[in-house]
Formats: C-alpha cells, structure tokens, sequence
C-alpha cells in the first residue's frame, strides 16, 4: 500500500502540512518566467534531491498537485509526465505515482551536466558585463565556501 | 416537458395566491357596503368576485410573463416551444380551475343567480379565453416595443380597475348592473365572440411564435 | 462528441458582432474564452446555448442541432451575469427563487451544494436580487453553474465582481468540480493573469473573430519577448511577425509571434523572455498600443 514516511495515518492534508514545516520546493511559489509543468517537474525533483520524497514513496496526484498551486490538471500532469518519461518517477496501475529507484542519482546527473549551461554561462556573461577577468572570478570562487 | 410543467404548475398557484387575495378584498369591500346583501346572494355572487379577479389576473401577468419568464426560462435551457406550451398550459390551468370553482359554487348554492351562472358557464369560458389572449397579445408587444405594450396593458386595466371600484363603493346592486350589462354584451354576441375568440387565439400563437423564435435571454 | 459552432454571425442593427466564428469545444477540458469588450464573448456563449438565436451558422452538440432541442440543451448550462438592473423584471426576485426555478429546469441539480455554497459565500438569499450587490449576483451566477452539474458549463465573467479572497475560493471550486467531474467548463474573463493556469485550452475572440484556438501552453510557445539594443532586436527577430514594440532610447522590446518552422535568431545579443497569456493577449489584441517597426 501506500508509504508515508510519517508515522500518522495516510492523511493528505497532515502530510502536506508536514511537507510545508520541512521547507519542501512542492511548496515553492510558480513563477512567470516559466512553464508551470516544467517547474511542476523541477520542484518533485528538487524534493527527491532533499530527501523530502524518498525513493519508492508516493509522489502526490496529479489533482492534489492542481489543487495546492490551483492550475489544470492537465498541466500538472505533463510535469509528472516528464519525470516519468525520465524514468525519475513511475506509475503503479490505480494507486499512483511513486519515485523510482535510482531517481536521486539521475536527478544529480542532470543537474550536474546542466550545471555549466544553466549556472556557469549566466556567470561568465555577467562577469563580462562586468568586466571581471577570468583569474579575477576565479579568485573569488576560490574565496567563497561551497 | 415534466420540469417544465411544474414549474408552470408551481406558477399558476402563486398567480392563484394574488388572484385569491384580490378575490377576498372585493367581497369584504361588498359587505362593508351601504345594504349587505343576504349569505345566499352574496355566496353566489362570490364566483363573479373570482371571475374579475381572474380576468384581471390573467390580463395583467401575461405580461409579466413575456419580458421576465420567457427570457429567464431561456436562460435554463428550456426550448422557445416548450415555453409557449407551458405557458398555454398555465392559462388553460387558470381559467378551467376558476370556472370548476365558480361552477362549483353555484351548483351548491340555489337560486337565481346560481342557475345563471351555471348556464352561462360556456360564454364565461370563451370570453376569458378571449382576455387571456388580449393579455398575452400585449405581452408579446411589450417584449418588442414597450410603449405599445404599456398602452394595451393601460386601457383594460383601467376598465377593470374602474368596475372594480364602481363595484366595491355599492351596495351589491352595483355589481347587478355590470354584471347585467356585460351578460347582456356576452350572451347578445356568442357566435361573433366565439369568431374573434378564435381570431385573438391564433393571433396571439403566431405572434408569440415569431417574438419567442428571435427573443434573447437577457436577465 | 463535442460542442461545436461554425460559420456563426451574428448582426445587431446592422452590425457585425461575430463574423463567421467556427470553434470546437471537447468535452473534459477547461476553456478560457478571452477577448476585449465587446468582442462578441457573451453573444458567442449566448448563441452556443441557444440563449441567443444567430443571424448565420449552425452549433450542434454531439452532432445534434442545439436550438429548439431540448435533450441536447440538458447538457449545457451557461450561467448568464445577471445584471439585476431597476428596469428587468428579475431585480424584484429574490435569489431563493431563482435558484429554485434553476433547481426546476436543472435535471441533474445538486441541493447540497446549494447550501453549501450558499454558506460558503454568506449569500442571503432571502434578499431580491436587485438589492444584492456586484459581487453577490457573481456568487448566484457561480452557484447556479456550479450545481446545474451540466456536462457543458459556461461561465460569463464569473468573477467580475468578485474581491480576492474569493476569486480565489472561485478557483478552488472548480478545480473541485472539474477533478471530481470531469465536465466541461467554458470560462470568459478579463482577470486573465487568475485564471490562465487553470485554462487547459483558450479561445481569443478578437473583433468578432477567433484570433486564436488550442491548447494554452502550445500557443504561448509560440510567443516570445525578445528585448535588447534596437538593432540587435530588429536583427534577432527580422522576417518575424512583431507585436507591441515598447522601445526607450537604444532600448527595444517587442513580442513575436512565432509561425511553424520559425526561430528567433539568438546569435545576436538580446534577452528572450517567455510571456504570460495576459501579456500575449495584450500583444495581440491591444490594437491602440501598436507601433509598426
């Protein structure tokens, strides 16, 4: 049956309350400056990542998910699509959708192998504008604590 | 249909509440009067009380009925069809109830005037058929132009309001005149009544046909 | 299986107010209908019910004509705003009534709902509705849509009057509906921002046309802002379709509209910004505002 990391009976509305005292990303607010199924997806993953959703645990429907951000259905289930296509999260015939194993790591993956393009590119144009040199970014990186 | 005709049922007897009402202030106006008539008379008087107020009913909500109901029905989904025979089905209801009440009244109550009214029942039946047609005819004007409407509703308002009136201020022997008057209007006249009743019927069903086929549901 | 208009006109003393309108609606989706005033929002929903008779053009139901045909009307609700003006009829009604001519010609009527809507709002329905303000005729138009439980609902500006604490409650309940439900739901707005997350698929009407049909995140890939140094945006998005150019000395910024097969060319140094429904219908249809490059 279903599991929840919790020790309280499968109460959705308890769950998704402590969801929210953890600081989870499913509760992160949408943005503007992208689609709404893309940050459906980014936000599962990013609670997989934290250990906010552990691997073979329940991921919420694809209703509750339209529910909590009140958008289409159909939206929130072309995010879940996208992860399922990925192989980060699959179904269970007529109970729903649960995180794969081995969802963590592929998530690391990507994001490692996103990681030049979406946060290195930004930086270095930015640096540019800035006129920073490259020995210059490079001390400050080496400056700063990871 | 079944939604339909309930709620056309549900709407005859509430237009029976104002009937009713009206009904009861004219007989209390007729007892108060200078010489009250005997019980007897005054029972059997009573069905001629119903059949003004009906009449005055009938005319004054048929309009009512074309720029509130119509559109509003529209608005549920109802057919333009389906609304028209509902609202044919409230007036037939209407009329045939008031006059089995008035029928019933008489039948119980022995007398002259009783056996009158009892043999007038037919003519009583095609000249409300004839109101409630005038009615609806006014009614359907009023949707298109609103003017026309008000005018045609104005005049027999203030014919009945006046009878009524000219009724409730005697003493009963009031009524006798324009009851005289208007069996004498309605029993000299049967078979052209009956003709323009029939003219009036068809009249009102194509015009109602043709406003309902292009009415728009605003509310 | 769908509802369906095509080549629908309708002309008012002369005037054109939908010029041959086609659009198909299937069932299980929510559609938003958007369009400036007077683009013909609430004649479209008229005619599509039946409400409202068209000059020109057919709308059929599964197939099946929809005017004067009453098992086909079962299946559509659209819930008017009610204007509860002085001079109709209607303002002496009270809601209580209203609903309840609703629960009559409603087959499939949901009394608990009522209540529980009517609770939810703090309606007083004893009260006419000539004495009910903006936001309270929004909630009746609200309850009866959602309690007529019709396959095909409309909604006319559902939240016009609404503050938005329950415009909010509005969207909640719709998605309710629409989980449990699964029925069609054809929404117009002008608080296009709200609503456009929960607009699957949306329809702009434009002058009395369709300027645009499908699915909402489809059409808004198509769309794009593209800002930077004029010269560099004229480059990047040269043989493009461009609306709504906003431009502040050196500085431009415009929206296009991408036609299949077409790319915004990024070698140049602009910014490329997706938009928002508001803002690509504002792009599209904020005629006053749209300077040719």
């Amino acid at each position: 049956m279903v599991n929840y990391t919790s020790n309280e009976p499968p109460n959705r509305a308890a769950d998704a309350a402590q969801i929210r005292k953890k600081g989870s990303a499913i509760n992160e607010r949408l943005t503007e400056q992208k689609s709404i199924y893309l940050q459906i997806g980014e936000m599962i993953e990013t609670d997989i990542l934290r250990g906010i959703l552990l691997e073979e645990e329940q991921v919420p429907s694809t209703n509750e998910l339209a529910k909590l951000y009140t958008i289409n259905p159909a939206t929130a289930a072309k995010g879940v699509g996208l992860l399922v296509d990925e192989g980060i999260l699959y179904k269970r015939r007529g109970i729903g959708m649960f995180v794969a194993p081995g969802a963590r790591d592929k998530i690391l993956q990507k994001r490692r192998a996103a990681f030049a393009a979406n946060h290195i590119a930004p930086l270095l144009a930015e640096a540019r504008s800035l006129g920073i040199t490259r020995d210059e970014l490079l001390e400050m990186i080496g400056e700063t604590e990871l | 249909m079944r939604r339909n005709l309930k709620f056309w049922t549900r709407y005859t007897w509430e237009n029976a509440e104002i009937m009713l009402s009206l009904t009861a202030l004219l007989g209390v106006l007729m007892l108060l009067g200078r010489t009250r008539p005997a019980w007897d008379v005054f029972a059997a008087r009573v069905p001629y009380l119903l059949l003004m107020s009906g009449c005055f009913t009938l005319y004054l909500v048929n309009t009512s009925s074309h720029t509130l109901y119509i559109p509003l029905l529209i608005g549920m989904g109802e057919t333009r069809r389906n609304i028209l025979y509902g609202f044919l089905y409230y007036r037939l209801l209407a009329i045939l109830t008031t006059l089995a009440a008035c029928g019933l009244i008489w039948a119980l109550i022995p007398g002259e005037i009783s056996r009158q009214g009892l043999r007038h029942l037919p003519i009583l039946l095609v000249a409300m058929l004839l109101l409630s047609a005038l009615g609806s005819i006014a009614g359907t004007l009023t949707v298109r132009w609103k003017w026309v409407g008000l005018v045609a509703l104005m005049i027999p308002s203030g014919i009945f309001g006046g009878v009524i009136g000219y009724t409730a201020v005697g003493d009963g022997t009031h009524l006798e005149k324009v009851l005289q008057v208007v069996t004498r209007l309605l029993t000299g006249t049967v078979w052209p009544l009956v003709l323009v009743t029939i003219v009036a019927l068809a009249a009102d069903g194509l015009l109602q046909h043709r406003v309902a086929m292009t009415q728009e549901a605003k509310i | 299986m769908s509802l369906k208009c095509e080549h629908i006109v309708k002309t008012y003393s002369g005037r054109d107010v939908l010029q041959d309108v086609s659009v198909e609606f299937q069932p299980g989706k929510i559609y938003g209908l958007i369009g400036r005033n007077g683009a013909g929002k609430t004649t479209l929903l008229s005619i599509l019910t039946a409400q409202n008779p068209a000059s020109a053009g057919t709308v059929t139901l599964d197939g099946e004509k929809v005017w004067e045909n009453r098992s086909a009307l079962e299946k559509l609700c659209f819930s008017r705003e009610i204007s509860g003006s002085a001079e109709s009829g209607i303002s002496a009604m009270k809601v209580k009534e209203y609903l309840r001519i609703a629960s009559t010609y409603y087959e499939h009527w949901d009394k608990a709902l009522e209540k529980k809507l009517v609770d939810l709002f703090q309606l007083d329905v004893k009260k006419k509705i000539g004495k009910q303000s903006k936001g309270m005729l929004s909630m009746v138009t609200i309850i009866l849509a959602l309690c007529a439980k019709a396959p095909y609902t409309l909604l006319d500006e559902p939240v016009a009057g609404l503050d938005v604490v329950a415009r909010e409650q509005f969207y909640k309940l719709l998605l309710d509906e629409y989980t449990a439900t699964g029925r069609t739901f054809v929404i117009s707005t002008h608080i296009i921002e709200e609503a456009a997350p929960l607009l699957e698929e949306i329809v702009i009407l434009h002058e009395g046309k369709v300027l645009v049909e499908g699915n909402t995140q489809e059409f808004l890939d198509t769309m794009a802002y593209v800002s930077g140094r004029d010269a560099d945006v004229d480059a990047a998005t040269a043989g493009l379709e461009v609306h709504h150019t906003e431009t502040v000395g050196r500085s431009k910024g415009v929206t296009v509209f991408l036609r299949p097969g077409q790319r915004i060319n990024e070698s140049y140094d602009v910014t490329v910004q997706p938009v928002s429904l508001q803002q690509a219908f504002v792009a599209l249809c904020g005629e006053g505002e749209k300077h040719e490059a």
